[in-house]
């Protein structure tokens, strides 16, 4: 709890000093606090250094607190009133607000790619103290780069235990550092900054959810990545709509670009895409001085391609930390059709361009065309309505902007949609070249598309917001209009503001549910030991669950054996042959089974000297591998009943 | 006309922010009362009544008895009540041997009503006291009632008394939650925000 202040205490310390000392305004200075924190953890991590990082840039936070109240000891209590400007205060009690929560519920992590990645990382790193391509370990997606996790790093530096919950917290400071910024647009006054904040808080339901909902859902209790990408990608906009003049404006604009690159590898598109839409703007808003249209431009161009670059780099800089460290090739998708990401480009814009197009190709760009007009991605509908009601926004805007304004609405839904058009047709690729048989039925698509709708829509509520002098009632009246709108449909979908019922133990009952085996199992797990787990009929979630209990021990990733068209004995015979040489290259020394099957049973029961047919939801067994000149046999360490602790 | 001119342009925002909290604590506190003097009268006039039952009186779906104990046999087990009575909350024993998971309470109001999402509630673990789950519903007209007491197939129930509306007191109906402290700060966000935006166009001063 103590670090947990600690670090937020440094996000506004150094907050304050970007505002007194840069005069950089109030509102958009905790993202670019808590950007450049990241950013010093995450350079320091590349090179094994993150616990110093981390302290470096907690000194650096608060010294420079001290250095600018020093500066400005005669008018400090201005500085710090207009510090305190309506979006810092929404920032700081929302933060506060969530943190009492969090504090109080401790929630844990309940959803799969919690396990798989996003959760499993913190923890790694947590326990590691560094990250995670530093060391092995059973977690698949070491190629992910390290943004957020450094950020939960950041909040418990000190802790001497890992803390699922204050990962949250990290999690949520970011998003409301993000709206802070996005409020910071509608100028000096509250009651404009007001419903931005409150919308944009809302968006995150809105785009999360298609039926009705008043159980508990991780929204702001989530270890995804896909809202902090959404945010950071409006919030950079939101930034440069703020602060965008000059060298300072590039370097403000630049932070959140580079935090976004290090999110996930869909960062780089996004922020590619951000880069895009804030190159047209500022073409289109101001009127060159006569005679001066290609000087102008041109600079414009540099300062693009400037924002440009900083994104290359970020990208290039994991990159090359992961050949470096890991030796793993970044460009290199892997998946399915086991090609580069340049071949995958190529061979995806023949395909959708000039054609033919191969089965797989068409069939999923049928499914993606006909899934924008069927699939409900959000509260409002699919992504056509969704498309729609921001274009509404934008209009509303439009109508409420002078006539350079005008300009610069009817840009952003132009590379919006350009934008929209290209993030599409790389998820198009995505699933033909990367997805296996997730890709027929457009696995996780409402998850993906909503990051794009949810930062383009934030950005037109920020358009909108923005509008200036003239035709302030028209402006101010949407504003609010959309604001109730946001309001209405989260009361309808979420049951008036359920979205806070009880944390109780049964949202997470799934993860509960098999931590009653790791807890009963955990005593009699080795350091040393080498796992095999398995679990029939599970599809990978209860396997993650136990890659996330046991940090400690390599778990071997399941294997396929392909018995296909083989009769007994020759298919018990190749299961036995080729799961021992794949037991002997992994070095497993035991096999867990958490839950038995027919198929399993008839194939390697024999193996048992207690058998284990009878393995299910209320037992388990932990078996040690031993190996013979050519076959193994299992003798069992620990097996038993978890509910009355009985052994078999 | 114009002294109420003057009087609003000198409202101050901090004035507004109060006045849109209280009017909205003091609309959060009638409803409040209004929904436990509701809930009274009816007991008064007997249209609302406690009363207890076991999970025999329910039809029981995917379940297999084993003694007291019955176990899910896929992941949809369910509990159903043909009702014709008001209820406002249930609240029942239940051991598992496994997390339950949602347990999702659907309802139907009128006859030939199907269960839909639209009538769906969740039960909750009873403050404080263990294995006991609560749903409210808030005084309706009950005809159907469906519980789903877990979302696992194996999982091995075995159920007490099921209490139909057990009386509350007031505070239950007022004291602050995390909900209620949220839709507070939500609503006081949204009207200060409308109001401060009507001063303006009243006093056609623009920030």
């Amino acid at each position: 709890m103590l670090n947990i202040l600690l670090a937020f205490g440094a996000v506004m310390a150094f907050a304050f000093a970007l505002h007194t000392l840069f005069d950089i305004k109030s509102g958009i200075t905790p993202l670019l606090a808590l950007c450049v924190m990241i950013l010093t953890g995450v350079i320091f991590a590349m090179a094994d250094l993150l616990q110093a990082g981390v302290v470096i840039s907690l000194l650096a936070a608060y010294g420079s607190f001290a250095f600018a109240v020093y500066k400005n000891r005669g008018g400090i209590r201005t500085k710090a009133v207009s510090f305190f400007s309506a979006p810092v205060i929404l920032f700081c009690a929302s933060s506060g607000l969530m943190l009492a929560f969090l504090a109080v519920r401790q929630p844990m992590m309940s959803s799969w790619d919690e396990f798989s990645f996003w959760g499993m990382a913190r923890k790694l790193v947590k326990e590691h103290d560094a990250i995670y391509t530093f060391y092995s370990s059973s977690m698949l997606g070491n190629s992910i780069p390290p943004a957020m996790p450094v950020l939960c790093y950041i909040f418990q530096r000190f802790t001497p235990q890992f803390c699922e919950w204050a990962c949250f917290f990290a999690y949520d400071v970011l998003l409301f550092a993000c709206m802070a910024a996005a409020a910071r647009t509608a100028g000096d006054s509250w009651h404009r900054s007001v419903p931005v904040y409150i919308t944009a808080f809302l968006t995150p339901f809105i785009f999360r959810f298609t039926a009705r909902v008043s159980y508990i859902q991780n929204t702001y209790i989530s270890a995804y990545s896909d809202m902090p990408m959404a945010f950071l990608f409006a919030g950079r906009v939101a930034v440069y709509l703020c602060e965008r003049k000059g060298l300072r404006g590039l370097l403000s604009v630049s932070m959140p670009l580079a935090v976004l690159v290090f999110v996930k590898d869909m960062g780089f598109a996004l922020a590619r895409v951000a880069v895009f839409v804030i190159f047209f703007d500022s073409l289109v808003c101001e009127q060159a001085p006569k005679g001066q249209f290609f000087k102008t431009a041109a600079l414009k161009l540099a300062a693009a391609a400037a924002m440009f670059l900083v994104a290359c780099a970020a990208f290039a800089g994991w990159s090359v930390h992961l050949s470096g460290v890991s030796g793993v090739d970044r460009t290199d998708f892997g998946g399915s059709s086991q090609m580069g990401m340049a071949q995958i480009i190529i061979s995806g814009f023949r395909q959708l361009l000039i054609g033919p197009a191969d089965e797989k190709f068409a069939a999923v760009r049928d499914m993606m065309f006909s899934a924008f007009f069927d699939r409900k991605t959000a509260m409002a509908g699919s992504g056509f309505i969704v498309v729609c009601v921001i274009a509404a926004v934008l209009f509303a805007a439009f109508v409420s902007a002078d006539r350079n304004g005008k300009k610069r609405r009817a840009a952003l839904l132009a590379t919006g949609a350009v934008g929209f058009a290209g993030y599409y047709i790389f998820h198009l690729f995505l699933y033909v070249y990367v997805f296996r048989n997730d890709a027929y039925n457009l696995a996780s698509y409402e998850r993906y598309m909503n990051i794009y709708y949810a930062g383009w829509f934030v950005m037109a509520v920020c358009m909108l917001a923005a509008c200036r002098q003239k035709k302030r009632i028209a402006g101010g009246a949407s504003l609010l209009a959309v604001c109730l709108a946001a309001t209405a449909l989260f009361v309808r979908y979420t049951d008036s503001g359920n979205l806070f019922v009880s944390c109780d133990e049964n949202y997470a009952s799934f993860r509960k549910n098999v931590m009653l085996k790791t807890d009963y199992i955990r005593p009699y797990i080795g350091e040393e030991d080498v796992i095999y787990c398995y679990s029939g009929g599970d599809d990978g979630m209860r396997w993650f669950i136990y890659t996330y209990e046991f940090t400690d021990n390599y778990i071997a990733p399941d294997i396929y054996i392909d018995v296909y068209g083989l009769e007994q004995p020759e298919k018990m015979e190749k299961y036995q042959r080729e799961l021992r040489e794949y037991f002997m290259e992994k070095g497993v020394t035991h096999i867990l089974i958490d839950n038995s099957s027919a198929e399993f049973a008839e194939n390697f029961g024999g193996l048992f000297d207690v058998p284990m047919n009878d393995i299910g939801l209320d037992s388990l067994g932990y078996y040690k591998v031993n190996y013979t000149d050519d076959g193994f046999y299992f003798t069992l360490e620990k097996g038993g009943y978890i509910a009355d602790g009985k052994d078999f | 006309m114009e002294k109420i001119s003057d009087f609003v342009k000198k409202i101050a925002s901090r004035q507004i922010i109060a006045f849109s909290a209280f009017f909205l604590v003091a609309l959060f506190l009638l409803r409040g009362f209004w929904s436990y003097a509701a809930e009274n009268i009816s007991r008064s006039n007997e249209t609302l009544v406690q009363s207890r039952m076991t999970v025999s009186d329910f039809q029981q779906i995917s379940m297999k008895a084993d003694g007291d104990r019955l176990t899910s046999t896929d992941s949809d087990p369910q509990l159903i009540w043909q009702a014709d009575q008001k209820i406002t909350n249930i609240k029942f024993y239940m051991e598992t041997s496994l997390y339950p998971g949602e347990i999702v309470v659907y309802y139907t109001t009128k006859d030939g009503e199907g269960f839909s999402e639209n009538k769906r509630l969740w039960a909750h673990p009873a403050d404080g006291e263990d294995n006991w789950y609560v749903v409210e519903l808030g005084l309706k007209n009950v005809r159907g009632l469906r519980i789903d007491p877990t979302m696992y197939a194996g999982n091995q129930m075995t159920f007490g008394t099921f209490v139909i509306n057990e009386e509350r007191t007031l505070s239950d109906y007022i004291a602050p939650d995390a909900r209620r402290i949220f839709n507070l700060l939500l609503y006081t966000g949204i009207i200060s925000s409308v109001l401060r935006f009507v001063q303006e166009i009243f006093t056609k001063k623009f920030e």
